[in-house]
């Protein structure tokens, strides 16, 4: 069979989807497994797929204190799980949300 | 021989006229940025054909697009991001078939966040795009000239609903030009979409979302000397149906996109019907 420019192009896509596709749905660590520490609950607008969540979630586990954190774009909510015995202020996790473009609600829990 | 050579510098010359024109569709989030820090790694396979029109003569052009479009978060307010498209173009006359492939120029642009409102019920969100495209790309694909793109994005969410709203300007030519010394025609766009995102499953990991795209451009006619050359320069209105499934950060997105009006200048190639079938990444 011969190689031609469209075969080519056509191999290349499904080469880089196929790897998108196997690293995307690789297992992950969950990031709401904690036995121990705070779990505070803060209501998040601006969320609308189920893509928003990782940006939003990365940002907010940087957080000095935070040990786990998981948005949920149905339930407009950010749940974070503090280390025991950290000082970690409201302020710090509504800074995140807002560097993720993201707007702070009422803190639920 | 000479003739059908001109003429087939003429359907290239055509072709450059539409390179961008060939780039819409799947116009959503586009006024939405990420967050900050936030990697999109973006694919799509575009194909697209073009006939003569009926009496016109025996004319048609295959397009085939690989384009990659890499976009980083460097703060909440601005995204920068560089694409780049492999490109495959068979042009058909007389039976004689010529195929021309390699990478097109490379793109790099500059989106920024004037305006975002996250409410219980609704989101808006406003961006600006700045974008600059110099000649790199291989002979007969490249447009042979630096290109400046500026154009205004505007996207709404409520509740499932989702409307998207881009207008651009890509003032090409403004340095440089064509091997046939001309400068290549500005062009105007307009895209709307709208989607609505059903869940799939209690889990909210999964959407699939129906979206309908109206696409609207406007290629100005190329120049030499000041002069409209002829059989240069188009407008086009394209409807586009289509469907974007989510999984967590993946994407994966197909549209079909219909012509439902071309208006041309001369005996350009007709607009034809093209297919889209893309993925996004977001890490």
């Amino acid at each position: 069979m011969k190689a031609t420019p469209s075969r080519v192009l056509i191999a290349v896509f499904i080469a880089m989807s196929l790897a998108m596709l196997m690293v995307s749905c690789a297992p992950t660590p969950k990031s709401n497994i904690v036995s121990s520490g705070e779990i505070r609950v803060y209501e998040v607008f601006g969320m609308d797929c189920p893509g928003c969540h990782g940006g939003l979630e990365k940002l907010v586990k940087a957080v000095d204190g935070v040990v786990a954190a998981q948005a949920s774009w149905q339930e407009k909510r950010l749940t974070v799980t503090v280390a025991e015995g950290a000082e970690l202020s409201d302020d710090a996790i509504r800074e995140a949300i807002a560097r993720a473009n993201f707007s702070s609600g009422e803190r639920l829990k | 021989m000479r003739r059908l050579s001109t003429n087939l510098r003429v359907c290239l010359l055509c072709l450059l006229c539409t390179t961008n024109a060939g780039l819409a569709g799947i116009s959503l989030d586009t006024g939405l940025t990420p967050a900050e820090g936030r990697w999109i790694l973006r694919t799509q396979m575009r194909v697209m054909s073009r006939d003569a029109p009926v009496g016109l003569g025996d004319r048609s052009m295959d397009r085939l697009m690989v384009p990659l479009v890499v976009v980083h978060a460097t703060s909440p307010k601005l995204i920068i991001g560089a694409r780049q498209i492999y490109e495959s173009r068979t042009m058909t006359m007389n039976g004689m078939e010529t195929t021309t492939s390699g990478l097109n120029d490379l793109y790099f642009f500059a989106k920024y966040k004037v305006l975002r409102v996250n409410t219980r019920t609704y989101t808006l969100g406003i961006a600006p795009i700045m974008g600059i495209e110099p000649p790199t790309g291989a002979v007969d694909i490249s447009s042979e000239s630096w290109d400046l793109y500026a154009g205004l994005y505007a996207s709404g969410r409520a509740g499932p609903w989702a409307l998207d709203f881009n207008v651009g300007y890509d003032a090409r030519g403004i340095a440089g030009v064509t091997h046939d010394s001309a400068e290549p025609g500005d062009e105007l766009g307009l895209d709307l979409a709208l989607s609505r995102q059903i869940p799939l499953g209690g889990s909210g990991r999964t959407t699939l979302a129906p979206v309908l795209e109206l696409i609207w451009r406007d290629v100005g006619a190329n120049t030499s000397g000041g002069t409209d050359l002829p059989n240069s320069g188009e407008t086009t209105l394209r409807i586009a149906p289509g469907l974007k499934y989510t999984i967590d950060s993946l994407i994966i997105e197909g549209l079909v996109s219909i012509p439902v009006a071309h208006d041309p200048t001369g005996l350009q190639l007709e607009a034809g019907t093209m297919g889209l079938l893309g993925i996004r990444w977001m890490f």
